[in-house]
């Protein structure tokens, strides 16, 4: 799929990713064709479409795909479902490998009643071998 | 208002806090979720 990198438009539509004030946190586009053209915060679009051409739009939530890389990038495949503990991390208190999230955190959640999914959903640095892990280890508190 | 989000805060907390209008950074953000001691979180929150 190619992206519309037309002329007479910004460099860097999302030059304000960087999570700071102003931070773009969803990403408002549109195809035409193979074309991808992003809209601008004040509601101009890349390219020179005309606006009823494009043909399908939608936003995505940038959060929510910064969270799912981060957790891909951050963590070592090998530290799934494993519990440790690291002085100087949370009070050396049992937390998932190579995390910072505390074991006794995901066992509320499960006293409280939510499933898996709604879980990783909370903590998308987790997979379901944690959950597992955190079912099986005593309870914290 | 600025949040600096340890790990073990829910995303749903950070998209809250952002959806009010306040600035979240998390560890993961920063780099510092998977090997990230408490003394890195201070000294990173006190810079941002």
């Amino acid at each position: 799929m190619a992206t519309d990198t037309g002329t007479n438009r910004r460099p860097h539509p999302p030059d304000s990713c960087s999570g700071r004030d102003g931070a773009l946190r969803e990403l408002r586009f549109a195809t035409r064709g193979a074309k991808i053209y992003v809209q601008y915060p004040d509601g101009s679009w890349s390219g020179d479409p005309m606006p009823g051409q494009l043909s399908y739009g939608q936003a995505t939530a940038l959060d929510l795909v910064g969270a799912k890389i981060s957790a891909a990038a951050g963590r070592d495949e090998g530290s799934a479902g494993k519990v440790v503990t690291r002085r100087g991390v949370q009070g050396s208190k049992p937390i998932f490998a190579g995390t910072r999230i505390p074991v006794a955190s995901v066992q509320r959640y499960l006293r409280a009643g939510f499933d898996t999914a709604a879980i990783l959903a909370e903590y998308p640095s987790l997979t379901e071998a944690d959950i597992e892990a955190a079912q099986q280890f005593p309870a914290a508190s | 208002m600025r949040f600096f989000l340890d790990d073990d805060v829910p995303v749903s907390v950070a998209s809250m806090l952002r959806g009010h209008g306040h600035v979240c950074r998390t560890a993961a953000d920063a780099g510092l979720a998977a090997e990230g001691q408490n003394d890195n979180l201070s000294v990173y929150a006190g810079l941002c």
